[in-house]
């Protein structure tokens, strides 16, 4: 039992230690400078896996973390500057890590001496660079056959160049070079030839590659940062490869045998046809004939001669392997051959459980969403966005290999392709909105086929030309800024817990503060009689207060576990601003502010969709467009704000436009015809303002001409009511609309008003209070019996008195009463009569029992400090009641 | 006649175990001691506007708000009045699958006692003025009887409803 937790455990952490190890190499591929503060993270990270493994007594991923740790080391002691092929080893490192601990039961059965050996080279050869390979095994020059297109659309050219000359150019190994060819299009071969310069000795590397690509010869200089003489067209084609694939495309079963063969006696130039035989296969990798198994193998040994062609160091040890994954691949296809069933029997499969499963969903839509606010910054003109953007995806299509999702997985790697070449934004978003779609649903048995990502294209052709005619943004490049997405993943790191474990504790803590509180109050504290003496007394109460401070403290910090912050929502947003912007022809540019803002996550959960209903609002009728704006001598390109900080412990949220504003007027002459307010009733210009949100008039249709806004902002008001929050409205003809959300931190507490009816207390959410007001007994008119009224100000009020409402025991009357004026479901202002205020407080809400479920006008219980519960009313409900309860009187009368 | 004494068994079969016994008034009921949480002494209750008649209000039990069951009252007998020996049976109910907390208050606990198979019989019939659907059985202690409450269904959220509906 014990051991199981603790290997979850380590598993868990080592896969994070993991991620950010990967993420943090690309960063350093990324940037030019070393960055020291990565690199020790990368060495810790390391570090503790090993150290982990150890303990386990995992000797393959120990000896493995042990032979990376000492390289890291190295680095970080700057006795070895990491270079591209260094990098390679080291993400092949990672990946075989990952591996291993995914597949932790079997981790011993893989082989990772080649590995290790190369790693710990890298150590020993401290200068190792890739201009130093300059002796390949063997150069077989490829040749090169009669000309014939196979589609019209590639064009085949031949790179040629220096090796050492590009890299000095370019600042980046061949490795990159090729790294970058291969994801936009197809090396067909891969030829170099060593040449001596007789002048001064240097030997040059003359690399010559056969490429098929869609792009053209500038686009490739461009790309690839070639000069035009480097690319010649080179018209082949590749012959007896397309034999081959059209054997392939006859039957499933594929020839292994002739590839095995060519494999045992392999050599650079083969290794360069089998990858392209490779690639050609490549989408018959997931078909579904294939048994499972296989196509996991073939996957692997895919990736695997990509990498060991463009790296000679690997390329001896590359073929042993090779040679062996071919060998097992065979075998898998005679047992397929002969079982006719899937081969599970070498388990290269491993079972995905609805954790994972669930786990996975999470990590993807969350990396999903990041790589939304890259696109979106991308777009902005940050071009380091896009190199992040890949990354990303380039672990989301590890993580989709992982649990068998392998449509999936290809759509993203076609995905990452596509981001390789200029990619257009618009496609880029509605992508990811499609896997957000469709991850989504990942959990339910049933869920649509996962389209490839040609047939996405294919469908979203209707909204490409719609972009089409807008033109292209142009791109600006601000210096890149790799300092600021390193510190953004300090605080990126996060720990996961069930919301149900965090209950308990929350609830637990909440209990110790109450118990506390009664302590505290216990008599040997208090009672002088008691034979304690009094300094024994005050030293206790001392004591008492000291764990007081502390508990107030751990209530807060448990409370705050609850809490994540407004970013996603806001990205939500500002997502949504730039697609409506599009589609209405507006120019309308977001700023966000306090995205950082913290609040309860089941508040964050609720809060998207009235967000999205105000800023829709606003794009639809508060900007104007550019034309409009411009003749009102505004700023062509309009302004949503969205803004969100604390104020006295709640958190209030903005959505402001510079549009054209509401008039009032035609509010309060709309509000008068639906009969909503007496045309004699003397409202200012804000209280007509508020009338938006009453359902009499926002349910008209034909209102958002005329005054701009209304339609469903009572619904946005009775959602953000339903989350203990209040909305407000300002506006200024011409100069644009203000809303502005007021809400609380969490719904497990609230603000409370402690008030007293005759013995009994009781506590209204400060939220619901509008103003309180003493009234004398002789302030209250009296209606024929059928209700009570104040005056306030020039206002009608009308009055319920709480003790009444809730068949108190009366004791007292004609004192004076405090008058809590509240607004009632139509937005009508009641006061509601108490005896006192008494305090005010924060609240833990307490659920009722079903039993008093059905009781509207109470909300909840709240422990107060005595130990004793006060229940907590609902206003909503409470007037719902007394209404309900006149009706009745109402009705007694008349029978 | 033959048949009532197998049934008689069967019942006994069914109750026999250990029971909680306490006073309500003059009457002597006896609750199955799983149903029991824990006793509590009697403490300050608040009162829950427009609950039913017999809810007595809510409690905090421990940081849960628990509502409290007046058994007098839901039997249609007069309050007792409080004394030191009232307390509240802190009572597990099953209701539709789950298990909900609740309070009984009693005017005292007498013992806990182990009733035995043969020592059950039916609840008589009293005649219809007599509610007797909650009592599952007479158990004979002695030269006493103490009643064997079906506390699920004293408590169960129909049987609260129904009797809120007709107050």
């Amino acid at each position: 039992m014990e051991d199981d937790s603790l290997l979850e455990s380590f598993i868990e952490e080592s896969n994070e230690h993991l991620e950010t190890i990967e993420e943090d190499l690309l960063v350093i591929e990324q940037s030019s400078e070393e960055k020291p503060e990565i690199i020790n993270r990368l060495f810790r990270a390391m570090h503790t896996i090993k150290g982990n493994a150890g303990f386990l007594e995992f000797e393959n991923i120990r000896n493995l973390a042990h032979a990376l740790e000492d390289f890291l080391s190295c680095v970080r002691n700057g006795e070895i500057t990491i270079t591209a092929s260094h990098m390679d080893n080291l993400l092949k490192g990672v990946d075989q890590l990952r591996v291993m601990i995914q597949d932790i039961q079997h981790q011993s059965e893989y082989s990772i001496e080649d590995l290790v050996v190369r790693i710990r080279a890298m150590i020993d050869s401290t200068q190792e660079d890739v201009v130093h390979i300059k002796t390949p095994q063997q150069i077989i020059p490829i040749e090169l056959k009669e000309v014939e297109k196979k589609e019209p659309s590639q064009n085949m050219w031949t790179l040629s160049f220096q090796m050492g000359e590009w890299e000095e150019r370019n600042h980046k190994s061949p490795v990159h070079l090729i790294r970058m060819a291969l994801h936009l299009g197809l090396v067909l071969a891969y030829e170099s030839q060593l040449e001596f310069k007789t002048d001064n000795d240097i030997a040059l590397i003359q690399c010559q590659i056969v490429y098929s690509t869609h792009l053209s010869q500038k686009e490739i200089q461009i790309q690839l940062g070639l000069e035009p003489y480097e690319i010649h067209s080179a018209e082949i084609v590749y012959t007896t490869e397309i034999a081959e694939l059209s054997q392939l495309k006859d039957s499933h079963s594929m020839n292994f045998n002739s590839m095995l063969n060519q494999a045992k006696g392999i050599n650079q130039g083969d290794l360069g046809t089998l990858v392209s035989l490779m690639e050609t296969m490549e989408p018959q990798l997931n078909s579904s004939e294939l048994p499972q198994a296989a196509s996991v193998v073939l996957n692997r040994l895919y990736s695997l001669t990509k990498n060991i062609l463009f790296d000679e160091t690997s390329f001896i040890l590359g073929k042993a392997k090779l040679v062996k994954g071919l060998e097992k691949l065979q075998h898998l296809n005679e047992n397929e051959a002969r079982e006719n069933q899937v081969a599970s029997s070498t388990t290269v499969s491993i079972d995905i459980s609805d954790e994972t499963m669930n786990e996975f969903q999470q990590n993807a839509l969350s990396s999903l969403q990041t790589m939304e606010a890259y696109v979106l910054e991308y777009e902005k003109g940050n071009p380091i966005a896009i190199e992040e953007l890949k990354g990303r995806l380039h672990t989301l299509k590890g993580e989709l290999g992982f649990v068998r999702l392998e449509k999936e997985s290809q759509f993203i790697h076609q995905l990452e392709e596509y981001v390789n070449h200029k990619p257009d934004t618009q496609v880029l978003l509605e992508a990811l909105d499609y896997c957000i779609e469709q991850f989504q649903q990942l959990s339910q048995p049933q869920r649509h086929e996962f389209k490839s990502f040609e047939s996405f294209l294919l469908q979203g052709t209707s909204n490409q030309k719609a972009v089409e005619e807008i033109p292209q943004e142009k791109i600006k490049v601000p210096d890149p800024s790799v300092k600021d997405l390193v510190q953004k993943k300090v605080a990126e790191e996060t720990l996961r817990v069930g919301v149900g474990r965090l209950d308990k504790l929350i609830d637990a803590i909440g209990e110790a503060v109450i118990a506390h509180g009664i302590a505290t109050g216990d008599k040997v504290v208090s009672d002088i009689k008691s034979e304690v003496t009094i300094s024994d007394r005050a030293q206790l109460k001392q004591k008492l207060e000291r764990l007081e401070v502390i508990m107030r403290q751990i209530q807060e910090y448990s409370m705050s576990l609850r809490m994540i912050n407004l970013k996603g929502t806001f990205q939500k947003m500002g997502r949504m601003v730039r697609d409506l912007s599009r589609q209405l022809d507006k120019q309308v540019k977001v700023i966000m502010e306090g995205e950082e803002t913290e609040l309860d996550k089941s508040i964050v959960e609720h809060l998207a969709d009235p967000l999205i209903h105000l800023i829709r609002n606003s794009m639809d009728h508060g900007i104007e467009t550019p034309q409009e704006r411009e003749a009102a001598h505004k700023d062509p390109e309009g302004t949503i704000k969205i803004k969100s900080y604390h104020k006295s412990g709640n958190v209030v949220i903005e959505v402001q436009d510079d549009g054209k504003g509401i008039n009032p007027k035609k509010i309060l002459a709309k509000a008068i015809e639906r009969g909503v307010v007496n045309e004699n009733q003397s409202l200012d210009e804000n209280e007509v303002l508020q009338l938006i949100f009453h359902p009499g008039l926002s349910t008209v249709e034909n209102v958002t001409q005329l005054s701009g806004r209304g339609v469903g902002m009572d619904v946005v008001k009775r959602n953000i009511e339903s989350l203990r929050g209040a909305v407000e409205i300002q506006s200024v003809v011409g100069e644009g609309t203000t809303l502005t959300i007021k809400l609380p931190l969490t719904l497990a507490i609230i603000n409370g008003m402690v008030i007293r009816v005759e013995a009994e207390t009781y506590i209204i959410p400060t939220l619901s209070v509008i103003e309180t007001l003493s009234i004398k007994p002789h302030q209250i008119e009296y209606l024929q019996g059928k209700g009570q009224m104040i005056q306030l100000r020039d206002e009608i009020v009308r009055v319920y008195d709480l003790g009444g409402l809730l068949e108190v025991p009366d004791l007292s009357q004609g004192i004076e009463k405090i008058g809590l004026i509240v607004e009632d479901a139509m937005g009508r202002k009641c006061a509601i009569l108490v005896d006192q205020i008494v305090d005010q407080q924060q609240v833990v809400i307490k659920k009722l029992s079903e039993d008093m479920s059905e009781i509207q006008a109470l909300s909840g219980g709240a422990i107060m400090s005595n130990g004793q519960v006060s229940l907590i009313l609902d206003v909503g409900g409470l007037l719902k009641m007394a209404f309900e309860q006149k009706e009745s009187e109402l009705w007694k009368k008349v029978s | 006649m033959e048949e009532s004494i197998v049934t008689e068994k069967a019942l006994g079969e069914e109750l026999q175990g250990k029971y909680l016994t306490f006073k309500l008034g003059v009457e002597e009921y006896a609750l199955a001691i799983l149903k029991v949480q824990e006793i509590i002494r009697m403490q300050p209750i608040t009162r829950v506007p427009k609950s039913p008649f017999y809810i007595k209000g809510v409690i905090n039990l421990r940081g849960k708000v628990i509502p409290i069951v007046s058994l007098s009252l839901k039997f249609d007998m007069p309050e007792p009045e409080e004394t030191a020996l009232t307390c509240i049976v802190v009572v597990q109910v099953e209701r539709n699958d789950h298990e909900v907390i609740m309070g009984v208050v009693i005017d005292s606990v007498s013992e806990v006692l182990d009733i035995q198979g043969e020592a059950i019989e039916a609840t008589p019939d009293f005649g219809s003025t007599i509610d007797t659907e909650f009592i599952q059985g007479i158990g004979k202690i002695g030269e006493h009887v103490k009643m064997i409450l079906d506390i699920d269904r004293v408590l169960s959220l129909n049987e609260l409803e129904t009797v809120s509906q007709l107050a």
